[in-house]
């Protein structure tokens, strides 16, 4: 286990270095000259020049990769050219906002879909299974931008439950948090909770087809017992594989929900950044994302491998 | 009906809709025998075993087990008297949890039906590792540790956990290389003889039925068209599908080929009369019209066939 457990770490570090020589590549190979942005259209030449120096644009690509590099490695991400204060303490201020939108929403989607797709698949072709199966298609379909705003006007704006947009951090109180949180996560997760709903649904009537089901009844074990303990963690799996491309999924398409709902997470902050050239910050961010991934994926290899034992010797 | 039989079946039917799979079946068993189903692919075997120990709700018909008619049992008197029957299945990929260690695999059974203490439990476990020649060592394996003769003698052990008095064992062996077939067909006569079993063995492979049953009932589309003691079948069958069947045994002499000719009808369109009349050799005109009825031929051996009517009259 401590084995699998060091090798899947050492395979971490290509997962975050790949798309971040990506971002680095691209930024400077876009059009447009931060230094000039910066200073607007009244700078000279020279001042622009100056600019450039000062930032290290002035040098050949491959140093200022190595420059960024050993920022990486220092835990020194440079200043942000907009906000003129170090990566390192913007990024968590934004990113925080984001995880906990994606776990809520993740808990939601996990609990919808599972829920839902259990009470599908144990009354298959009857009236409930194909509701459900309906209104996870429609799930499937809706624009996860629509469905905000559908839930600002119902929710929002009609019954007046829940405040149209803002945020409140966790440290304002639970239940202040969840009622700017919850609206937004419906929205993220709804799309991921049909998903779930679908593949939970599929993989418990594949289980439940087992000659080990059939066993683990003629044994005698109670209906509860068999559906529980045998089928459900068995049909887990493939629900666990969607609940972690979900999760990548969630932190970086949140950016759409967190305009709407005006939440000031990292996806809105990466928007804007990449807008004002802001190199640091956008590398920064990037980083941060591809982090949280890796070590998501890793978390979520490591719950298969305890719930599969086949997994652990290979 | 005969001496003390622990399982007597009578009249047991099973119709999928319009799929009649299993038609007006009735045998019985003696304390300790074996009794052999045989017959090609669809011709109601499995479901037949299944019907036995109610995991699949008989139309009609009665299972007299114990002196007790399962199909009259409550749902929680027949978990409770499941610990009397046990099964073992074909698949000894599918059959095991995979999720399971064998330890829980063979501890399970006693924990659902609460015999003995925890300690007592586990020595149970190892002595049944011991009858099946695994190795204590095999104790805290995973399923896919081990090839496929070693998991069904798992599953023997875990079918015999609860010291039932009757084992269904459906194709136990048609997964298994030929070498490991006379391996495990060995043990578990070895293990009958000791628990003093009795056992349902079903079979498409009529030497494995030769070698392990008492009695013997041959199926085909649904029902018995012959049944009786061993000896008697192999060496006098009396229906033409018994002959047939014994003739298209590999090995019987390159001289005479498979007599049977064509697939089995779909049990969906059952033909008239007598059901085997489409591929018979012998079919005359009364075939068509009447169904033919089950007749004591003697020896304990009974038979549907019209020629045993002519073969009388003449």
């Amino acid at each position: 286990m401590l084995r699998y457990l060091g090798k899947r770490f050492l395979l971490i570090l290509p997962t975050i270095f790949v798309p971040l020589i990506l971002v680095f590549l691209l930024l400077r190979l876009s059009p447009g000259d931060p230094a000039g942005m910066m200073l607007g259209d009244q700078a000279t030449a020279e001042q622009i020049a100056a600019l450039r120096n000062q930032l290290g644009l002035d040098q050949p690509i491959w140093v200022q990769f190595l420059f960024w590099i050993r920022g990486i490695v220092t835990l020194d991400l440079g200043n942000s050219i907009f906000f003129r204060e170090p990566v390192m303490q913007i990024i968590p201020r934004y990113a925080g906002v984001t995880i906990l939108l994606a776990v809520v929403a993740l808990a939601l989607a996990v609990l919808i879909g599972v829920t839902l797709g259990l009470i599908s698949a144990m009354n298959r072709n009857k009236p409930i299974d194909r509701g459900v199966v309906t209104a996870a298609v429609l799930g499937i379909s809706l624009p996860e931008f629509w469905f905000a705003l559908l839930l600002i006007f119902v929710f929002a704006v009609t019954l007046r439950w829940f405040p149209v947009a803002g945020y409140n951090p966790p440290t304002a109180g639970l239940i202040a948090f969840g009622a700017t949180i919850f609206l937004p996560a419906l929205a993220l997760g709804v799309r991921q909770s049909a998903l779930m709903t679908r593949m939970m649904r599929s993989s418990m009537l594949d289980v439940l087809n087992e000659p080990y089901i059939t066993t683990a009844r003629a044994q005698g074990l109670p209906e509860s017992t068999v559906i529980g303990r045998y089928a459900m963690r068995t049909a887990a799996m493939p629900v666990i594989t969607v609940a972690g491309l979900s999760a990548g999924y969630l932190l970086g398409g949140a950016v759409t929900i967190e305009i709407i709902f005006a939440l000031p997470g990292l996806g809105r902050m990466l928007v804007e950044a990449v807008g004002r050239r802001d190199y640091p910050l956008v590398e920064g961010g990037v980083l941060a994302i591809s982090l949280v991934l890796a070590v998501l994926n890793l978390v979520i290899d490591l719950i298969y491998a305890i719930l599969d034992p086949r997994i652990r010797y290979q | 009906m005969t001496e003390q039989s622990i399982l007597s079946v009578t009249g047991l039917s099973k119709s999928f809709r319009a799929v009649k799979a299993v038609r007006d079946v009735s045998f019985s068993i003696p304390r300790g025998k074996t009794f052999g189903l045989v017959g090609e692919s669809g011709s109601g075997k499995s479901t037949t075993a299944r019907l036995v120990l109610r995991l699949v709700e008989p139309t009609t018909g009665s299972i007299s087990f114990r002196g007790r008619d399962l199909a009259e049992l409550a749902p929680r008197a027949l978990r409770a008297e499941r610990r009397h029957m046990q099964m073992i299945f074909q698949d000894p990929f599918g059959s095991l949890n995979p999720r399971m260690s064998v330890r829980e695999t063979l501890v399970e059974p006693q924990l659902v039906h609460d015999i003995g203490t925890p300690s007592d439990r586990l020595r149970t476990a190892e002595r049944l590792l011991a009858e099946v020649s695994l190795p204590r060592a095999a104790l805290d394996r995973f399923p896919h540790e081990f090839s496929g003769g070693q998991r069904q003698r798992i599953a023997i052990a875990r079918a015999l956990a609860t010291n039932p008095e009757l084992i269904v064992a459906d194709e136990p062996v048609s997964a298994l290389d030929v070498s490991v077939q006379a391996q495990v067909l060995n043990l578990m006569r070895d293990l009958q003889d000791r628990h003093g079993t009795t056992m349902l063995f079903i079979s498409h492979d009529l030497r494995v039925v030769q070698f392990m049953c008492d009695e013997i009932g041959v199926m085909y589309l649904g029902e018995i068209v012959e049944q009786g003691p061993r000896d008697r079948i192999y060496g006098a069958p009396a229906h033409p599908y018994t002959q047939a069947l014994l003739a298209s045994a590999p090995g019987k002499g390159s001289g005479q080929r498979a007599r049977l000719k064509g697939e089995i009808p779909s049990a969906h369109a059952v033909p008239s009369g007598c059901a085997f009349r489409t591929r018979c050799p012998h079919a005359f005109d009364r075939c068509v019209n009447e169904k033919p009825a089950m007749r004591d031929i003697g020896g304990g051996q009974k038979a549907a066939c019209h020629l045993l009517d002519k073969a009388e009259a003449a």
